[in-house]
This record gives structure tokens, C-alpha cells and sequence, in this order.
């Protein structure tokens, strides 16, 4: 077969479509995500736990929030795949699942775990992935039950 | 025969009773119970009559100690805890005399595309606030446990929501 022929029909357009569909090949990628646990507080971190503190910069994302001080219990980052559910355990009675729902958003759902029953759904809420890319901080929060006047932060950030 | 020897001259029941009610009215006087002429009355029986004015420093001595040396008995818990766990709980009964009834039911058939339609609207409200940076709370039901506030803010770019 002639060179000519096999590059200006085959090779050339197969390039060409390579260069065209590489774009869609990242989209297609999964979603990585960064689910992390926090313990807001307004003591100072107890002695004897290797608790981080928080970013500094998610720490500015929650000054609205009372709380002096915030602490890193667990942090996961997870590739999230397209209509599967993705688990993050954060600590021995929470849990995080998350969901690329396919529609450009995804399900973030909260479990309360508890030994020997199956975890129970304590909220879900879906949110752009785009505006996660872009910097947007998702979080669920809510009051401690072992230590009153502390709250917990389940924040959801992009990893990519 | 004298005012004061015609009382006492009087039974025995009717002087236990005028002093009953004499030591009723010194105690009235000490807890600032008594109005004007009846403050005078025994204001002046004080001057004249000893007992009666000795019963008046005791008694408001120990007044004064009971206020003083009352016991307080400190709530482990702060007034703001105790209140959120009180309003808690009204909230899960709340929610569980609501879902109770069946004819509820029914109206909620009628209720619900209303509060779609209104939740629609108030997101269409609020956008121009969000979009300008401006920050959005929300309040909403969660699951049949737990009620929702929801903070939103674009330009902090923090979405929050809080679970009661």
C-alpha cells in the first residue's frame, strides 16, 4: 500500500483524534476527593493524641463558625468513581460516602456507624463537582455527643 | 380598767390568737408583705413592746442567713446545652405526632408540591445574594431524627449544613 496513502488516510486522522479525545480521556478520569474529619473545640488540643490542626486555609473557610480551634481527627483522599459509591471511614462511629451521580454532581452522604447494626444515614446532599474543583469547601457539622460545647466537621474538598 | 388589762382580762384562746397574729404580722413585716397602715401599726407596737421587737431582729436575722448560706447546687451542664437538648426533643416529637396520624397524610399530598414550589422560589431568591457573595442559611427537615441549617456562602466558598 502506498506511504502516502496509509499517513494522509489513517495515521494523520488517528493522531488527530488522539489530540481531540485526550481532553475527554481527563474528564473521564475518576473524581479524587478528600474527605477529612474535624473536631472543632474551644480547648486546646488534648495531650497524649497526635491531632493536626487544621489548614490553616480551611480553618479561614470556618471562621463563621464559634469554635477557637480545629483538629484533623482522619483525613482520606479516595478516587471516586462514576456511579459508585465511595466509602471513607473517618473514625469508629462516622463515615462518609461519595458519590459521582454521573450529572456533574456528587452525592456526599453522612452515616452514623454504630458496632453491630448497620450504619444509619444521618444526611445526603448532592453538590457540583465543578465547584469543588474550584475550591469550594462542602462540609456536614454538628454537636459532639461525648464532649458538649464541641462540634464535629465532616469536610469534603477536591483532591485534584 | 385599761385598754391593755381588758385584753388580757380576756380568754386564754383570744390572747394566744392576738399574739398568734401579732408574730403573723411581724413576719408579714420582715417579708415586706404588709402595706402602709399595718407596717405603721406594728411599727409602733415595736417601739413599745420588747418581745415584739426581739421577735422582729430574729426573724430577720435568720431571713438574712437562709439568703446568705443557701446551698447552690451547680448544673454540670451550661443553660445553652440544657436548652438544646430540651428543643431536641420537642423537635423528635414534633416530628413523630406529625407522622403519627394518617389523615396528616393527606394534607401532606397538598402540602408538598407547595413547599416544593416555595423552596424553588427561595433558591431563585437567593442566588442573586449568593452570586454576589453575599451569605444564604437555609432551615430544613432532615431525616425524621434531625433538622438542618445550611450556610452557604460563594465567596468564602464554604457550603455548610449543620444537623441538629
Amino acid at each position: 500500500m502506498n506511504p502516502a496513502y496509509l499517513l494522509c488516510n489513517r495515521m494523520i486522522p488517528i493522531a488527530l483524534l488522539s489530540i481531540w479525545l485526550c481532553p475527554l480521556a481527563t474528564v473521564a478520569a475518576d473524581l479524587k476527593l478528600r474527605a477529612q474529619l474535624a473536631w472543632g473545640t474551644d480547648d486546646s488540643k488534648p495531650p497524649g493524641q497526635d491531632l493536626k490542626e487544621l489548614d490553616p486555609k480551611l480553618r479561614e473557610k470556618f471562621r463563621h463558625l464559634r469554635w477557637k480551634n480545629y483538629f484533623v481527627v482522619k483525613s482520606e483522599i479516595g478516587s471516586v468513581p462514576v456511579k459508585t459509591p465511595k466509602r471513607f471511614t473517618l473514625s469508629e462511629k462516622c463515615a462518609v460516602d461519595l458519590l459521582d451521580a454521573g450529572d456533574g454532581n456528587v452525592l456526599i452522604s453522612v452515616f452514623s456507624l454504630h458496632a453491630g447494626s448497620p450504619p444509619t444515614l444521618v444526611k445526603s446532599e448532592p453538590f457540583p463537582i465543578e465547584k469543588l474543583k474550584a475550591g469550594h469547601v462542602f462540609a456536614f457539622g454538628g454537636e459532639t455527643k461525648e464532649k458538649w460545647d464541641d462540634a464535629w466537621l465532616v469536610v469534603v474538598t477536591s483532591d485534584e | 380598767m385599761s385598754k391593755s388589762m381588758s385584753k388580757f382580762v380576756r380568754s386564754e384562746k383570744r390572747i394566744e390568737f392576738m399574739k398568734l397574729e401579732t408574730m403573723l404580722e411581724i413576719q408579714s413585716s420582715v417579708d415586706g408583705q404588709l402595706d402602709n397602715q399595718r407596717r405603721g401599726v406594728v411599727t409602733r407596737l415595736m417601739s413599745s413592746d420588747t418581745e415584739a421587737r426581739e421577735l422582729h431582729q430574729q426573724l430577720t436575722a435568720v431571713r438574712m442567713a437562709l439568703r446568705q448560706h443557701e446551698p447552690a447546687i451547680p448544673v454540670p451542664e451550661s443553660r445553652e446545652f440544657y436548652w438544646s437538648q430540651i428543643e431536641r426533643r420537642l423537635q423528635v416529637g414534633e416530628m413523630a405526632s406529625v407522622s403519627a396520624p394518617s389523615h396528616s397524610l393527606a394534607i401532606w399530598r397538598w402540602l408538598a408540591p407547595m413547599v416544593g414550589l416555595s423552596a424553588v422560589v427561595a433558591v431563585i431568591a437567593l442566588q442573586p445574594f449568593a452570586s454576589s457573595g453575599l451569605h444564604s442559611f437555609q432551615v430544613g427537615p432532615g431525616n425524621a431524627q434531625a433538622t438542618t441549617v445550611t450556610f452557604s456562602s460563594e465567596a468564602d466558598g464554604v457550603t455548610i449544613h449543620w444537623i441538629n
